[in-house]
């Protein structure tokens, strides 16, 4: 008869069979390039069709615009059109006076996503997608509301229990907006709540959202195609690619800025000194040995302040480039919110 | 947290998790790789998670359950490797990893789980998106399978998660 202590004791025994970690990180970001490749060929192929779809469409959706506002219960008094978006713009925010801050913006091509906080410590979730890219289909067990002039749908479900500790109910509200963006606002907070914030919600003129690393100039080729900026951690993420009809592989650079501690800079310079100035910054630079698609081929760390800087590249890019990346770059605090600003240069025109 | 501090943080445990999952070191780097390529890909939504291992660990549960089902493929061993192979079945001489190896694959989850991972019934039957009734009968049929003695801590542990 054997005991659990012996069942116990044989599981550490033959975990200790378990392979080496090492090259795991590089397989997987490999991997992830390719599955991120193929989607962005599926994509561009889905915008073809609904840009296609559009051209028909536009001529009778003129007539209803400007942009409506966003509310459950009340209009709200927002109507600044949505209008096209890039990849490092936002479209969408939170009128003051609400209580509610924004702890973090999560923008790609395709969605928006915010993260806000109200003052008592309650979070709300807010997914934007862009037009043609939203399931029309009301998430099965949803009820019929009404959304400012629109058709919305809610739905109260168990929160996944790996979003939350304790089991809790997820309340979310999801509509299409007349210009076709498509809104998901959900809340732990309860239906009553979460219809009453979402008044809160208003749509912007695109422009990118503050950060601490504001980018100047970015090598010919490549455009900003995702950005994160966690207000709360301070810290911003940025990946510029080439467009995807010009290429379809992923030969870009990855853009982290974060609070430069001790651990940081030990994790990335090991304890080397500096191999350049940049602009008046340390910073090191290393070239990796050629991997496989998708695993970075070259870094370069700089810091700036209490801001450190760390930037991959998968592409061609030269030193040269990301000499001109960093010292046409504004920096700001990775500590705190001073010298924080747009991203990236507002589009032209606006 | 970015993707790589977890991954360098949390590969090793995954790693020993897959490979008391599947008895097979290969196949257990096969599937770890697999899921943190994945959990990449949607990285941003994971990270905001309270706990992002717990969500991949899940991850990894279901890609076992899955690439049981989808690829089990007989694999000839060349030759050495063979050799070797024959080797390490004899090296460990170990009954219960053996009888391990024989249980149904949710039979293992649940042991593995709960006597390595250290969950409750209640949170392996979220992880698996079963009742906790249903874990307690996997138990318990492993247990029987296993010849593993039902003892107090047993009986403690099917209390708690009762609760």
């Amino acid at each position: 008869m054997n005991t659990v202590d012996d069942l116990r004791r044989t599981l550490e025994d033959q975990a200790g069979r378990a392979p080496d970690e090492r090259g795991l990180i590089e397989e997987a970001r490999a991997g992830a390039a390719r599955i991120r490749r193929r989607r962005r060929m599926t994509a561009a192929a889905g915008t073809a069709a609904a840009v296609l779809g559009s051209a028909l469409v536009v001529p009778f959706a003129v007539s209803y615009e400007s942009a409506p506002p966003i509310a459950p219960a009340a209009p709200s008094a927002s109507a600044t059109p949505a209008g096209p978006r890039r990849g490092s713009d936002l479209t969408v925010g939170l009128a003051p006076g609400n209580g509610l801050t924004v702890s973090a913006y999560l923008l790609g091509t395709s969605s928006q996503y915010l993260t806000a906080v109200r003052d008592d410590g309650m979070k709300y979730n807010l997914d934007v997608a862009n037009p043609g890219t939203f399931g029309r289909d009301p998430i099965k067990g949803s009820v019929r509301v009404r959304v400012g002039d629109r058709d919305g749908w809610y739905l109260a479900r168990p929160a996944p229990r790996w979003m939350y500790s304790k089991p809790t109910t997820e309340h979310l509200l999801t509509w299409e907006t007349r210009d076709g963006f498509g809104v998901t606002f959900s809340s732990v907070s309860g239906k009553a709540d979460l219809l009453a914030t979402a008044q809160a919600i208003r749509f912007v003129r695109p422009a990118p959202p503050n950060g601490p690393l504001q980018l100047g100039w970015v090598p010919d080729g490549l455009v900003l195609t995702s950005v994160e900026v966690f207000n709360d951690r301070k810290t911003e993420s940025i990946l510029l690619s080439p467009p995807v009809k010009k290429s379809p592989e992923n030969n870009g650079i990855s853009v982290r800025a974060e609070s430069a501690s001790p651990g940081w800079l030990t994790r990335w310079t090991e304890g080397t000194p500096p191999t350049h100035t940049i602009a008046g910054y340390q910073a090191w630079y290393r070239k990796l040995p050629l991997s496989r698609d998708g695993a970075p081929h070259a870094i370069l760390v700089v810091t700036a302040g209490d801001c450190g800087i760390n930037i991959q590249v998968t592409g061609p890019t030269s030193f040269a480039d990301l000499e001109r990346l960093v010292g046409e770059a504004t920096i700001g605090s990775c500590t705190s919110q001073d010298g924080w600003g747009p991203v990236v240069p507002q589009a032209d025109g606006e | 947290m970015h993707f790589e501090e977890f991954a360098t943080a949390r590969s090793p445990a995954l790693l020993r998790y897959a490979t008391l999952l599947s008895h097979d070191p290969e196949l257990a780097r096969d599937l770890v790789q697999e899921v943190l390529t994945r959990a990449l890909v949607k990285w941003r939504r994971i990270e905001r998670v309270d706990e992002p291992y717990a969500y991949v660990r899940r991850m990894l549960t279901n890609e076992y359950l899955s690439w049981r089902r989808r690829r089990r493929v007989a694999t000839v061993p060349l030759t050495g490797a063979h050799e070797r192979a024959v080797e390490q079945r004899a090296n460990p001489g170990d009954d219960l990893w053996n009888l391990l190896a024989e249980l149904p694959r949710q039979q293992r989850v649940v042991l593995v789980l709960r006597y390595y991972e250290g969950l409750t019934d209640n949170e392996i039957a979220d992880v698996m998106r079963c009742r906790a009734s249903t874990v307690r009968a996997y138990a318990s049929r492993a247990l029987a399978t296993l010849r593993v003695e039902i003892t107090t801590e047993t009986i403690r542990n099917y209390q708690e998660a009762q609760l």
